[in-house]
């Protein structure tokens, strides 16, 4: 072996072949590094397996690029993609036609560009779910809380977490807020516009922030229609304002 | 930034649980806020890691390759790529608050928790404020129970109280002198006795070393104890206790620890002051008292340090006036 040749070989020490995290491959793959400059968070994405192994495989120029830059047209700025893509980073596998079809079929739907940016931002989970899943769920949204057009469209702008989450929690919370706490529907449905995160509360919390609120600081239903934050504040801090005014004297 | 952080971060400090709350989620939440506080430093300057990159040097028909070491920034031990620099921090609890009880939770952290077993082994008195309700009974004596029997309590005054109170002290007074196994014949034991520093060093069962009565409204009445070696569920079986021996019933609606050994309700930190830096003035400030605690209560037998007690713990104090803000208006 002559001197130029030795001098070739790249005695480097051979890459783990398999291991939990994805520290040792960072230093020999341009696409994480790249991930890594944009604001990925590797160390959330190499605890789910399947995730890091597709990262490993891609291409940065080929398949990724070309997510990003559809990303970016959609209205997500620079330093978000970061976050972005470590809770969705099942996005590259998804086919960029496909992304077209529901980008193209919100809009159909009257959602405005920086509207759809918003509700994308918020749910990274979004452009993941297919075309019939997205209009199964708006539907469903419509007759169970028999709102306007518009409203609806509110509602998810605000929420876009409604459209991804599962729906049995929506369901149990409306036959609560019925059946249980003895709202009526106009009720309800003036609290959910004025504060859209009753829907997904937890029913055991909600129960007690309500017997609370209603029994011991005896708040008539009305009252509660008019501040449906209540629903969303944490109970002991409910619990301790009261029992502080009630210690000045002033419940 | 983060080893800093955590350098300070040893010794004792004491918490005020909140009723309604298990201590294991106190400790786990004054945790988290912790972890919170020691990663958000910025991050470190990305580091430089020696390669040995081919290079051409030379120029003109003969290239020579040649190995130039050069230092490239490396992204091995970017906190993108690692996860935060800590994630758990050993916090260990002192006596335990059952869910219903509030106040002083002491807690430690890091090499603290040695300190926590020499607390434990130093058996100081502990402080509550009961509150009792007279004319029910429950099942597990405290109002939130199933009720058991209903009493009328017209009868009860506050000389009746005061005198089941009185008999109560007593008779655990005779019970501290046997748990200490003290000799009571020797004149060191007399003086202590004297000055009432007598108490188990060992197990025993719960001891009153002082009860009295602080506020007595038919049917609500505040009781102050000092006791040890106790749990919450025996100070609410005592008030059932003291409504059965007043010919009536009673339960136990609130218990407040207002001192544990040193730390008091003043030294407590608030839901709202459970952050890295309050718990670090925290540690610091009660360091020397704590330090000097244990030296006096552990170190027997050294004569000069016996003599000097200025304001024990446990002398019997006034009634505290810290209602606290989760009585009703009394």
């Amino acid at each position: 072996v002559s001197e130029e040749e030795a001098i070739q070989i790249i005695a480097d020490p051979p890459l783990p072949p398999d291991t939990y995290t994805l520290r040792d491959y960072v230093d020999h793959s341009e696409t994480l590094q790249k991930l890594v400059l944009l604001g990925v968070d590797l160390s959330k994405i190499e605890k789910h397996p399947d995730a890091a192994n597709l990262l490993l495989r891609l291409d940065f120029e080929k398949d990724i690029k070309q997510i990003l830059m559809f990303l970016k047209d959609l209205g997500i700025e620079d330093n978000q993609l970061g976050t972005y893509l470590t809770k969705n980073y099942a996005i590259f596998s998804e086919d960029l036609e496909n992304l077209k079809t529901r980008v193209a079929y919100l809009q159909s739907k009257n959602f405005s560009k920086a509207h759809i940016a918003q509700m994308v931002r918020n749910a990274p989970f979004l452009l993941s779910f297919s075309v019939e899943r997205l209009d199964n769920r708006l539907g469903f949204f419509q007759k169970e809380l028999e709102l306007s057009v518009k409203k609806t469209r509110d509602l998810v702008v605000r929420l876009p977490r409604l459209l991804t989450g599962s729906l049995e929690p929506v369901k149990e919370n409306m036959k609560v807020y019925r059946l249980e706490l003895g709202f009526k529907r106009n009720e309800i449905q003036h609290m959910i516009t004025k504060v859209p995160k009753m829907l997904t509360a937890n029913k055991r919390k909600l129960t007690e922030t309500f017997d609370y609120v209603h029994n011991v600081m005896s708040i008539p239903h009305h009252l509660i229609v008019r501040f449906p934050q209540v629903f969303n504040t944490r109970l002991f801090k409910v619990k301790e304002r009261h029992l502080f005014l009630t210690y000045l004297g002033r419940a | 930034m983060g080893s800093r952080g955590l350098a300070r971060l040893h010794g004792l400090f004491a918490v005020y649980k909140p009723p309604g709350l298990k201590w294991k989620h106190v400790r786990d939440t004054v945790e988290l806020q912790l972890l919170k506080g020691v990663n958000a430093g910025k991050a470190p300057a990305p580091e430089q890691r020696v390669r040995f990159l081919l290079g051409p040097v030379g120029d003109g028909e003969e290239k020579a390759l040649t190995l130039t070491a050069t230092s490239v920034p490396t992204l091995t031990n970017h906190p993108l790529v690692c996860g935060p620099a800590c994630t758990s921090l050993k916090i260990g609890v002192g006596h335990r608050l059952d869910a219903q009880a509030s106040g002083v939770l002491v807690l430690g952290v890091g090499h603290g928790r040695r300190l926590l077993t020499s607390m434990y082994n130093a058996h100081l008195t502990k402080d509550y404020t009961v509150r009792g309700l007279l004319g029910k009974a429950t099942d597990d004596f405290c109002d939130e129970g199933r009720l058991v029997e209903k009493s009328t309590y017209d009868h009860v005054t506050r000389e009746k109280l005061d005198r089941i109170l009185a008999l109560i002290q007593g008779s655990h007074q005779k019970a501290l002198v046997m748990y200490s196994s003290l000799d009571l014949q020797t004149q060191e034991a007399y003086e202590m006795a004297v000055r009432g520093l007598i108490r188990p060093m060992n197990k025993s069962p719960m001891l009153v070393t002082a009860i009295q009565c602080i506020h007595f409204a038919p049917p609500e009445f505040l009781i102050q104890v000092q006791c040890m070696h106790e749990t919450q569920k025996q100070l609410r079986r005592l008030v059932h206790e003291i409504g059965l021996e007043l010919k009536t019933t009673a339960v136990c609606s609130q218990v407040r620890r207002t001192r544990d050994g040193f730390f008091t309700l003043d030294d407590a930190l608030l839901r709202t002051h459970w952050d890295l830096h309050s718990i670090e003035d925290a540690i610091q400030a009660a360091a020397p008292r704590v330090a000097a605690e244990l030296e006096r209560s552990l170190g027997p037998g050294l004569g000069t340090q016996q003599l000097q007690d200025p304001g024990r713990p446990w002398d019997s104090r006034g009634p505290s006036s810290a209602l606290g803000l989760e009585s009703c208006a009394g």
